[in-house]
């Protein structure tokens, strides 16, 4: 087989997972050892598939041969496909080539487990361990965690890994237990646990250190961990996912969950009956997720006790601001940055731009719509000097055109997408079983 | 404490100012604005020399910039930077986006003396929101480049991208590809405005018009540049097919250069 061929194989094989981000590290030993690349912390998009999605980054699998039959991955062990396995050598060849074009990061490179674990972590070390000791490459390097594999190679992993990441996939024990009966969560968690405490041991370590002792000193993964959630192969619900995603950020300190979309990939009895991915869900996800990071929410705000989905129509912020009348309107005035986020409507860029304008002068209200603020959302939950914007000449809202405004965020590529409403019943009864204590 | 608002004018000593297009030459002038607080009623812009933006490249840009008639843009520009650094840029940026902003401009300029840098996030200021929507249009075209260039390599070895940017942003690229490719040979070439930088042997050579064409790739397929097209088809999710989304985020006017979108070599 080719080298063509196996790219197309093992890239086909790679492309359910969602992660592609090569932000949050930063890095010129390559170019200033004399080799090749630097990694910039804000990441580079380098081209854009037909299914809208940002190439950063090399994305293959080692091997797709794989001893596990998880029911939700292309790749099972019973699935009729082609198998193959890159050589190491293949994989620096791609990467180093395909950097020095400038068409992407770096590498991303995981495997399915076609050995023992510590062999499959081994190979996907040596690949990173020779583009970095021998290429000197300095690009973005993300890898996969094999779960099951020897502390001792996560922490040798992630002295040449930007980023790594284990995928929990499924969000419950329960449904780990029947969909991919040969994964542990324990074991999943308990390599997570591991990288972040390494990390933080690493971090640790060199703020002890000053000068160059510092800059040269090893640095554990310093873009950090990420995982993936398969949304819609299980019948967990939303909050069960997001409370989830919340306990990982605030206690395993995660840089990103991904959420990817359930790809019916065959017919197994034990899965949804869907046509196609639930793509709305997937976004109004990662709309929940951005407020966790970045707006202050918690995951009980945006969906409490009683709510177990995100509603198809309303995004997440706009569905609580509509159960919170009392915290609104906020006054573009006088309202600090935090509540200015809680408006439906207000962004960061936003919110920051009414700030910066206070200290200027006043904020206009007609300046609002100059400034990035979406008005058609924010209007109603607004006032300027006390005295909402509704009464000052704009219209408030309209419940029914909000539907509409609401979902015109959304254009999925088929409008189809969602689960079948009998899985919604048992969505109800799912827990959040993991603990991380 | 609340600063003093904005509202109020700086005078306009009114006249004409004049200078020949060169990022010097705005910078001496912005400069003039910030320094004596007043800003003309007119600009007149003689044709810019060909060449005179390679006083940006590199890390510590105008250091090497000479001192002209007008007086020193060097020392102009390290004031300015001193006072703020998101002014110098903006200038910078208002100069790569070959808007006709300069009024406003030394407007800002001369506020920013008169009130300080709070002047420069000011979204009640007209003059300010022009600028910034033009800045942020650079910011974007720099951005989307840095990804989008594609080099293909020469039989001497140099790796080279053709480009055709819609901002005057090459010299805000070479930094960015220079720590890229380590002490790798590279070069860019703006085929629009028909102005090159190539970096051979650790030396930057700069050209103009017609000579530019030395630093043109080779027009040839070879292995790697397959290898990606095929890679470029497989990554691609069937079951989530968004062409809409695609384009949007990768705008039709740079698939010419892009081999997995056939364009390229």
């Amino acid at each position: 087989m080719d080298l063509g061929e196996k790219l197309e194989i093992l890239a086909a094989s790679a492309r359910y997972d969602a992660s592609c981000a090569s932000s949050g590290s930063s890095r010129s030993s390559g170019s200033s050892q004399g080799g090749l690349g630097a990694a910039s912390p804000a990441g580079v998009c380098h081209s854009f598939t037909g299914d809208g999605r940002c190439i950063s980054l090399l994305k293959v699998l080692y091997s797709n041969s794989c001893s596990k039959d998880c029911a939700y991955c292309a790749n099972r062990a019973s699935a009729d496909i082609h198998r193959t396995s890159f050589s190491v050598d293949e994989l620096v060849r791609l990467t180093i080539g395909f950097y020095r074009r400038n068409y992407i990061e770096g590498l991303f490179l995981s495997s399915g487990i076609f050995a023992d674990p510590d062999i499959v972590m081994e190979k996907l070390i040596d690949v990173a361990q020779i583009l970095r000791e021998r290429e000197r490459f300095g690009g973005y390097i993300h890898l996969k965690a094999i779960p099951g594999c020897g502390e001792k190679l996560l922490k040798k992993a992630g002295l040449y890994a930007d980023r790594l990441s284990a995928n929990i996939e499924l969000p419950t024990a329960s449904s780990l237990a029947r969909l991919a009966p040969q994964k542990s969560g324990d074991e999943i968690l308990g390599a997570m646990r591991f990288m972040g405490q390494a990390e933080a041991e690493s971090k640790e370590e060199r703020g002890r250190l000053v000068g160059w002792r510092r800059s040269e000193a090893p640095r554990f993964a310093p873009a950090g961990q990420s995982t993936q959630l398969v949304i819609g192969a299980s019948p967990d619900d939303d909050r069960t996912i997001l409370r989830l995603a919340g306990a990982l950020y605030s206690r395993l300190g995660l840089r990103r969950v991904y959420y990817s979309a359930f790809v019916p990939v065959s017919t197994d009895p034990r899965l949804p009956l869907i046509g196609s991915p639930p793509l709305l869900r997937e976004h109004r996800l990662y709309q929940a997720d951005w407020l966790l990071r970045f707006y202050g929410f918690k995951p009980e705000e945006l969906l409490p006790e009683g709510e177990s989905n995100f509603s198809a129509d309303i995004d997440p912020k706009m569905a609580w601001a509509l159960r919170h009348p009392d915290f609104f309107p906020v006054d573009v005035d006088r309202a600090d940055y935090g509540e200015l986020l809680r408006v439906p409507g207000v962004g960061i860029t936003g919110a920051g731009r009414i700030i910066s304008t206070r200290r200027a002068g006043r904020v206009r209200p007609e300046d609002l719509p100059r400034m990035g603020i979406v008005m058609k959302r924010a209007r109603g939950f607004l006032s300027s000097g006390g005295r909402p914007l509704s009464d000052l000449g704009y219209a408030a809202i309209d419940p029914a055109r909000l539907i509409k405004d609401g979902g015109a965020d959304w254009a999925p590529a088929s409008p189809t997408a969602g689960i079948k409403p009998t899985d919604s019943h048992r969505l109800a009864q799912a827990q959040l079983e993991f603990s991380f204590a | 404490m609340r600063a003093a608002p904005l509202s109020s004018k700086a005078p306009l000593r009114g006249g004409t100012w004049s200078y020949d297009g060169s990022l010097e030459g705005l910078i001496l002038l912005a400069h003039k604005a910030y320094a004596t607080l007043s800003a003309p009623d007119a600009v007149a812009n003689a044709l810019a020399e060909e060449g005179e933006l390679f006083a940006l490249l590199g890390p510590a840009p105008l250091e090497s910039a000479r001192a002209s008639a007008d007086g020193d843009a060097a020392a102009a520009g390290a004031e300015l930077r001193a006072f703020s650094g998101e002014l110098f840029d903006l200038v910078a940026r208002i100069w790569m986006s070959e808007e006709a902003l300069e009024l406003p401009l030394f407007r800002l300029c001369a506020e920013t003396g008169r009130h300080g840098p709070d002047a420069l996030a000011d979204h009640g200021s007209a003059d300010f929101r022009a600028l910034s929507r033009s800045s942020r249009r650079v910011i974007r075209e720099i951005d989307r480049l840095k990804g989008l260039a594609r080099f293909s390599p020469r039989a001497d070895g140099l790796f080279s991208a053709p480009l055709e940017p819609d901002a005057n942003v090459i010299a805000a690229l070479v930094p960015h590809f220079a720590r890229r490719f380590g002490n790798e040979d590279f070069a860019i070439v703006d085929l629009r405005r028909r102005l090159s930088v190539a970096r051979r042997g650790g030396r930057f050579e700069t050209a103009a018009g017609d000579e530019t064409r030395a630093y043109l790739p080779e027009p040839k397929i070879d292995e790697d540049l397959l290898l990606w097209k095929r890679y470029f088809a497989a990554t691609e999710n069937p079951a989530r097919r968004n062409p809409e989304l695609q384009r949007r985020l990768m705008p039709i006017r740079y698939w010419k250069f892009l081999p997995e979108a056939s364009g390229g070599a």
